[in-house]
């Protein structure tokens, strides 16, 4: 009896590097496929290589953000235009968190500046460096200062090297903001060198032109009408729902909207809720969640347009 | 009237120092552990350049902390200690058993050593810890702890006491924290991106240095007579 690996023939035993030799044989091995050139796996997130490439400009960077928080889209808008005129960090945060009590997040404050600063919608101010007063020094003055500038040379060059941080890169240093205290050591007097960290002025947070520009085109009013051009047949049913909420001071529940309307015969067929309009009235800007859902001043100005008043529903 | 270092000053500084560096491994930086840093005076000549580099860079990082910085240092905590990845070498690990057993894993023997000290001295572990009791935090932490106890012994001029906890500290250095630690600080310095981990990993590697010479000076006597005595059982 034959072995049986006599009766495989050579051809089909699968051998993982018999492309790769015939390939190279035939010079057909790509500049990805070389070994040598082939990245690391799983190499630490900072030494992978960066995205080649320019950023997307501002504006369009800024859609991509409203576009994928949709849920928090008004309140980053909000957020752009009350930097119209900077504020500060303080600012900003008691904002964020008067608007964020009826706009839950799991993001902070902070993490939504970072967030807008990313997609250039507001820019972060540094503060001005303190302004030095340039001082005229007679002759004297000005060879004393040269003369201690030359011991302070001669210093550095006797000072042992700082260790380096990185390739290159030593930790400098402002020499001027050293401090000494001296110690007792027995009977040895030590001279302690020491840093104070100092505070660091806080900057201020600013719009940008193009955060603002995407603030300013937004037109709820046109929006909402746009809304009820497109559902002539529901245009009845967003009515009612915009004056009932707007008959409360402090908005209705989605349980009071779903009695108003989801017995609706038009709501029959096909099957709508009362959420679907209040989402689309809300996503237009004419409703809006106040731990109920209220009338916005451009979902009023729509009903005024319309002529239509509590009175007269 | 210049302030005057003896051992009593010196031992209060250590026990400081272990427990901030303690805490600043334990978990991310809160506000209040960043504004009684911002207190801290940053001594720049001390004679070991990993220390004065740690400060250098903590006094570089302190004084630019903006309103971002505690995000920062949530994220490159994780990114240094924790790491996104399961390959074993990518991130600091910071326990003692990744860094002394051969397939990288924790909870191997290095524990098993660190969990029967703990046990010697009296100290049982938390049961909110799940880290791990060979987690440099909790490693440093019992140094904090047994110099703790070294400075009641000497208040209660208890020198008997005050001499076997040194010998403790100096033991668990040399057996331990000085064999894995630099390999940690290492992997910090690849791993951590902001001034802050930088400055710890110098910190540390140059602390432990620091403070097993002051206890090889403080113990002279005694390692003296124990290495007498190890030659004499030979």
């Amino acid at each position: 009896m034959d072995d049986i690996r006599d009766l495989l023939a050579d051809d089909d035993v699968f051998d993982p590097l018999a492309e790769q030799e015939e390939a190279e044989e035939l010079g057909q091995v790509s500049e990805s496929q070389d070994p040598e050139d082939d990245g690391v796996i799983a190499a630490p997130l900072e030494q992978r290589p960066q995205k080649s490439g320019e950023q997307a400009p501002a504006p369009e960077r800024i859609e991509k953000l409203l576009k994928s928080m949709p849920g928090q889209k008004r309140l980053l808008l909000r957020l752009i235009d009350h930097c119209r005129e900077a504020k500060n960090g303080e600012q900003m945060d008691e904002y964020t968190l008067e608007l964020q009590k009826y706009c839950y997040s799991v993001y902070t404050p902070v993490v939504l500046r970072e967030l807008l600063q990313e997609a250039g919608a507001i820019d972060y101010l540094e503060p001005d460096p303190p302004a030095v007063e340039e001082l005229e020094l007679d002759e004297a003055d000005a060879a004393e200062v040269a003369a201690q500038e030359a011991a302070r040379e001669a210093a550095k060059i006797q000072t042992p090297a700082v260790p380096l941080v990185e390739d290159g890169v030593l930790v400098s240093i402002d020499e001027s903001k050293v401090q000494h205290e001296v110690m007792i050591e027995g009977d040895e007097e030590l001279t302690l060198d020491y840093l104070e960290v100092e505070e660091r002025e806080p900057g201020l947070w600013q719009a940008t032109a193009a955060g603002l520009a995407i603030v300013d085109a937004m037109d709820d009013v046109k929006a909402t009408r746009e809304l009820l051009q497109r559902e002539p047949d529901y245009l009845g049913v967003y009515h009612r729902i915009l004056d009932f909420c707007a008959q409360a001071e402090y908005g209705r529940s989605p349980k009071e909207i779903d009695d108003l309307v989801n017995d609706d015969p038009l709501l029959q067929k096909p099957r709508r809720y009362s959420g679907y309009f209040v989402g689309r009235l809300e996503r237009e800007g004419a409703l809006e969640w106040r731990s109920g859902w209220v009338v916005t001043d451009a979902g009023r100005e729509v009903m005024a347009d319309l002529g239509m008043t509590a009175k007269e529903a | 009237m210049p302030n005057q270092i003896d051992l009593e000053s010196v031992m209060e500084g250590r026990l400081a120092t272990y427990s901030m560096l303690s805490r600043l491994y334990r978990r991310e930086v809160d506000q209040d552990t960043l504004d009684r840093m911002k207190k801290m005076r940053c001594p720049i000549n001390t004679g070991n350049a990993d220390v004065d580099t740690g400060y250098k860079l903590f006094h570089r990082y302190l004084s630019n902390i903006w309103e971002r910085s505690l995000e920062d240092l949530e994220r490159d905590y994780l990114r240094t200690f924790i790491g996104a990845n399961t390959t074993g070498h990518s991130a600091a690990y910071p326990n003692e058993s990744v860094h002394t057993s051969s397939d990288r894993l924790v909870m191997q023997d290095a524990r098993d050593e660190i969990f029967a000290i703990y046990r010697a001295a009296g100290l049982k572990g938390s049961d909110d810890w799940k880290a791990g009791e060979d987690h440099i935090a909790v490693e440093l932490e019992y140094m904090q702890i047994e110099v703790q106890r070294s400075i009641e012994a000497l208040a209660q001029d208890d020198l008997m006491k005050a001499s076997t906890e040194l010998m403790r500290q100096y033991n668990f250095i040399t057996d331990h924290l000085q064999t894995w630690v630099p390999f940690v600080v290492k992997d910090m310095l690849k791993f951590a991106q902001t001034d802050f981990y930088k400055a710890l990993a110098y910190l540390t590697r140059g602390f432990i240095e620091v403070d097993r010479d002051f206890l090889e000076n403080v113990l002279s006597e005694e390692l003296e007579a124990s290495r007498y005595l190890k030659e004499e059982d030979r």
